[in-house]
C-alpha cells in the first residue's frame, strides 16, 4: 500500500459516505454540508490524478460559491418545520428503488471491470495549468465562449427569474 | 519541504515509508508555522489595534497587563479558554461546535501557499493564487454555518449577508488579480514576484495605469471578503449585536476571532505578493548578504515582506475607525456597479497595453512611482498637521 | 495497487446515489443538489480517464462541466425561489397542477 492507495481510500470513503448523507439526512441543511464534504472529497481525488486546476476550481467554485448559495436559499426561504420534513414514499416503493439502483451499480461496476486501461502514462507536469490552457484556447476556444455566453445568459435569467415585482417598475 | 523529508527518510527514520515521513513533516511544519508566527501575530495584532483604536478615539487603551498592556492579548485567551462552553437551546447543536473549526481551517490553510522570503514557502503550487481564493472562500461556508446553526435571528442575518458579502466580492477580487496574473503569465506566487523586482519602479503596481486602479479594487474587495470595516456588515454591532458569532463564547469564540486577526496579515501578504514585488530585495544588498551567511539573505526577505505586510494591516485597521460603515444595498451596489466593470476595464486595459507595449512604458512607470510618493507624502503631512493641529505631539513610540 | 476502475467505481457510486436522490427525495433543493452529485460523478470519471490515458481533454470536459454546474445551479435556484413564491412549498409532491382532476387524490 503506497500513500497514494490510502489517499485514495480516505478521500473515496469521504466521497461516498457523505454523498449517502446528502441522499438521507431529512433537513437540506445537512444535505448541503454533506454535499461540501463529497466535493471537497472529489477535489482530493481530483488531485491525486493530477488535474492541480480542476480540484482548485472545484473548491473555489462549488464550495465556495454553488454551496453558499444553495444554503443561503435555504436559509432565504426560510422554511417552516414542515417544509424541511420530507413526504416519504411508501416502504415498497422505497425497496424496489434501492433494489434498482444497486442492480444499475453492480451492471455499472461489472462494465467498469470490463475496461482494459492499466498502467499510468501520466507525465511529470500532466495536468499542468498552461497545458490546460493551451488545450481550451486552441482547440476549445469555440465550446470555452459558447460555456461564456451560457453563463452570461444564466446569470441574467436568475436575476430576471427571482427579482420581484418585475411588472410594476 | 519535501527535501527535508527525503533527508529524515534516508538518514534517520529507516523503517518508515517515504509518505509517513513527509505527512510529520507536513504536520510538524504547519504546527510550528501556526503556534511560532500565526498565533502571536493574531494576539499581538488585536492587542495593537486595540491601541491604535483607542488613540484615533482620544481613549487609553488597554495598558495594565504586562509592560504597556502587550500581554493584553494573552489574558484575553486565556479569561476565552476558561469560559463556560455555552451551547444555546435552540442552535442546530453539530454545525454549530464545527463552524469555528471551518473557519479556522479556511483561513489557515492558505498559508501553505503564501511566500514570506525565496525559500521560506511551505509548497509554491502551480496554481497557488488560485488555491489562495479557494481555501478562503472555505471560510464562507463555516460563517454561513455559523449563522444558520446559531439558532438566533441576529446570527441568522449575519451569515446570509456574509455569505452575499462574500460571494459577491470574490468577483472583483479575481479580476484584479487577473490584471497580474496577465503581466506575470503564471499563478504561482514564487513567478509572479519573481517577475518584479525591488524597487518600486520594477513592481507591477506601476507598471501601467490600469495597475494601480486593480490594486485599489483589490484591497477594497479583500477587505470586504475579511469583513472588515467599512464593509463589516456581517457583524455590524448597531444593528445585529455581532452578526454570525454572536451566540459564540469561550474558545469558539476565540476560533472565529483568531481566523479575522489572521484574515488581516493574508490580505497584506496577497497585496504584497501581486503588486508590491513580495519579498525582493536589491540585488547588490543580496549579493552582500549572501557574503555574510548563506541564511542572512532569506532573513532580510522575509524582514523586507513582512515589513510591506504591516504597512496594510496598519492601513486596515486605520480604514476601520475612521471610516464609517456603509449600507447593505450600498455594499451590493459598491461591487455591482462600480467595482466589477471597472475591474473588467482593468483587465481589459492590461491585456491591451501589454500587446502595444510589450517592453512596457519606462517614463509611465516613472510617473506612477511619483504620483504614487506624492500622494504618501501628503498623507504623511495631513497626519502631521492633524497631529499638530490637534495640540498632540507626533510620537512614534506606540507605547507612549 | 489503485488504477483506473477503482476511480470508475467511485465515479459509478456518486452517479448512483445522485439518483437515487433525484428519485426518492419530494424536496427541490435537494434534488437539485442531488443533480450535483450526478454531475461530479460524471466529473470524476472525465478526469480518471484523462488521466489513466495521458490525454489532457478529459480535464477540458471536466472543466466545462463545472461551469455547467455553475449555470444550472443559479438557474435553477432562481426557479425554485419562483415556485416557492407562487406556491409556498418547494415540495414536489405539491405541485401536482397538471395531473388528471379524476386521478388527484
Amino acid at each position: 500500500m503506497s500513500g497514494f492507495d490510502i489517499l485514495f481510500f480516505v478521500f473515496a470513503g469521504f466521497a461516498l459516505v457523505s454523498a449517502m448523507g446528502v441522499v438521507v439526512s431529512p433537513n437540506p441543511v445537512y444535505s448541503a454540508l454533506s454535499l461540501v464534504l463529497t466535493l471537497f472529497s472529489v477535489a482530493g481525488l481530483f488531485l491525486l490524478l493530477q488535474a492541480e486546476f480542476l480540484a482548485v476550481v472545484q473548491v473555489l467554485t462549488y464550495a465556495g460559491a454553488i454551496l453558499v448559495l444553495f444554503v443561503f436559499i435555504i436559509m432565504l426561504l426560510n422554511l417552516s418545520d414542515f417544509e424541511l420534513m420530507e413526504v416519504r414514499m411508501g416502504n415498497l416503493g422505497k425497496a424496489l428503488l434501492t433494489l434498482a439502483a444497486v442492480v444499475a451499480f453492480i451492471t455499472l461496476a461489472f462494465v467498469v471491470h470490463l475496461t482494459r486501461i492499466t498502467g499510468d502514462p501520466a507525465v511529470e507536469g500532466f495536468g499542468d495549468i498552461s497545458t490546460l490552457g493551451r488545450e481550451i484556447f486552441t482547440h476549445y476556444v469555440i465550446p470555452f465562449e459558447i460555456a461564456g455566453v451560457l453563463l452570461t445568459v444564466s446569470l441574467i435569467g436568475a436575476v430576471m427569474l427571482a427579482k420581484k415585482n418585475l411588472t410594476k417598475e | 519541504m519535501e527535501q527535508l523529508a527525503i533527508t529524515i527518510h534516508e538518514n534517520y527514520l529507516w523503517g518508515a515509508p517515504l509518505w509517513a515521513v513527509n505527512l510529520i513533516v507536513m504536520f510538524g511544519a504547519s504546527a510550528v508555522v501556526l503556534m511560532l508566527f500565526v498565533a502571536p501575530f493574531a494576539g499581538i495584532t488585536s492587542f495593537v489595534e486595540r491601541r491604535i483604536a483607542a488613540r484615533i478615539q482620544d481613549r487609553i487603551g488597554p495598558n495594565r497587563v504586562g509592560p504597556q498592556g502587550i500581554l493584553q492579548f494573552l489574558a484575553d485567551g486565556i479569561k476565552s479558554l476558561m469560559k463556560e462552553d455555552l451551547i444555546p437551546t435552540d442552535a442546530d447543536k453539530p454545525l454549530f461546535i464545527l463552524a469555528p473549526y471551518l473557519v479556522f481551517l479556511g483561513m489557515f490553510t492558505t498559508f501553505v501557499a503564501i511566500p514570506f522570503s525565496s525559500k521560506l514557502i511551505v509548497s509554491d503550487l502551480n496554481v497557488g493564487l488560485l488555491f489562495i481564493f479557494a481555501t478562503s472562500a472555505i471560510t464562507a461556508v463555516g460563517l454561513v454555518m455559523a449563522g444558520w446553526g446559531s439558532g438566533s435571528k441576529w446570527s441568522m442575518l449575519g451569515g446570509m449577508r456574509a455569505a452575499a458579502q462574500i460571494i459577491s466580492y470574490e468577483i472583483p477580487t479575481g479580476l484584479a488579480a487577473l490584471c497580474v496574473i496577465l503581466l506575470a503569465g503564471s499563478l504561482s506566487l514564487q513567478t509572479i514576484i519573481a517577475g518584479q523586482g525591488a524597487y518600486p519602479w520594477q513592481w507591477y503596481l506601476f507598471n501601467n495605469p490600469f495597475n494601480p486602479l486593480a490594486f485599489f479594487i483589490l484591497l477594497a474587495s479583500l477587505v470586504a471578503e475579511g469583513n472588515r470595516a467599512p464593509f463589516d456588515l456581517p457583524e455590524a454591532e448597531s444593528e445585529l449585536v455581532s452578526g454570525y458569532n454572536t451566540e459564540y463564547s469561550g474558545m469558539r469564540f476565540l476560533f472565529i476571532f483568531f481566523a479575522e486577526w489572521a484574515n488581516l496579515y493574508i490580505i497584506g501578504a496577497l497585496v504584497t505578493v501581486l503588486f508590491l514585488g513580495g519579498w525582493q530585495i536589491p540585488v547588490g544588498v543580496s549579493e552582500w548578504a549572501g557574503g555574510v551567511a548563506s541564511w542572512f539573505p532569506q532573513v532580510l526577505q522575509f524582514l523586507t515582506f513582512f515589513l510591506k505586510v504591516l504597512v496594510f494591516v496598519f492601513l486596515i485597521i486605520q480604514l476601520r475607525w475612521t471610516l464609517p460603515r456603509v449600507r447593505m444595498d450600498q455594499l451590493m451596489e459598491i461591487c455591482w456597479k462600480y467595482l466589477v466593470p471597472v475591474a473588467f476595464v482593468c483587465v481589459m486595459g492590461v491585456a491591451l497595453w501589454m500587446i502595444i507595449w510589450p517592453e512596457g512604458l519606462p517614463w509611465m512607470t516613472y510617473l506612477l512611482t511619483a504620483v504614487a510618493g506624492l500622494i504618501v507624502a501628503y498623507y504623511c503631512y495631513r497626519v502631521i498637521w492633524q497631529l499638530r493641529n490637534t495640540k498632540a505631539t507626533l510620537e512614534f513610540n506606540p507605547f507612549v | 495497487m489503485v488504477e483506473l476502475p477503482h476511480f470508475l467505481i467511485v465515479s459509478v457510486a456518486l452517479f448512483v446515489l445522485g439518483f437515487v436522490g433525484v428519485i426518492l427525495r419530494r424536496n427541490l433543493i435537494v434534488v437539485l443538489m442531488s443533480i450535483e452529485l450526478m454531475l461530479n460523478g460524471v466529473n470524476l470519471s472525465f478526469v480518471a480517464f484523462s488521466r489513466y490515458l495521458g490525454d489532457i481533454q478529459g480535464q477540458v470536459a471536466g472543466f466545462f462541466v463545472i461551469v455547467l454546474a455553475a449555470a444550472e445551479a443559479a438557474v435553477g435556484l432562481a426557479i425554485i425561489i419562483l415556485i416557492f413564491r407562487r406556491r409556498g412549498s418547494v415540495q414536489t409532491t405539491r405541485l401536482t397542477d397538471l395531473k388528471d382532476e379524476i386521478h388527484a387524490a
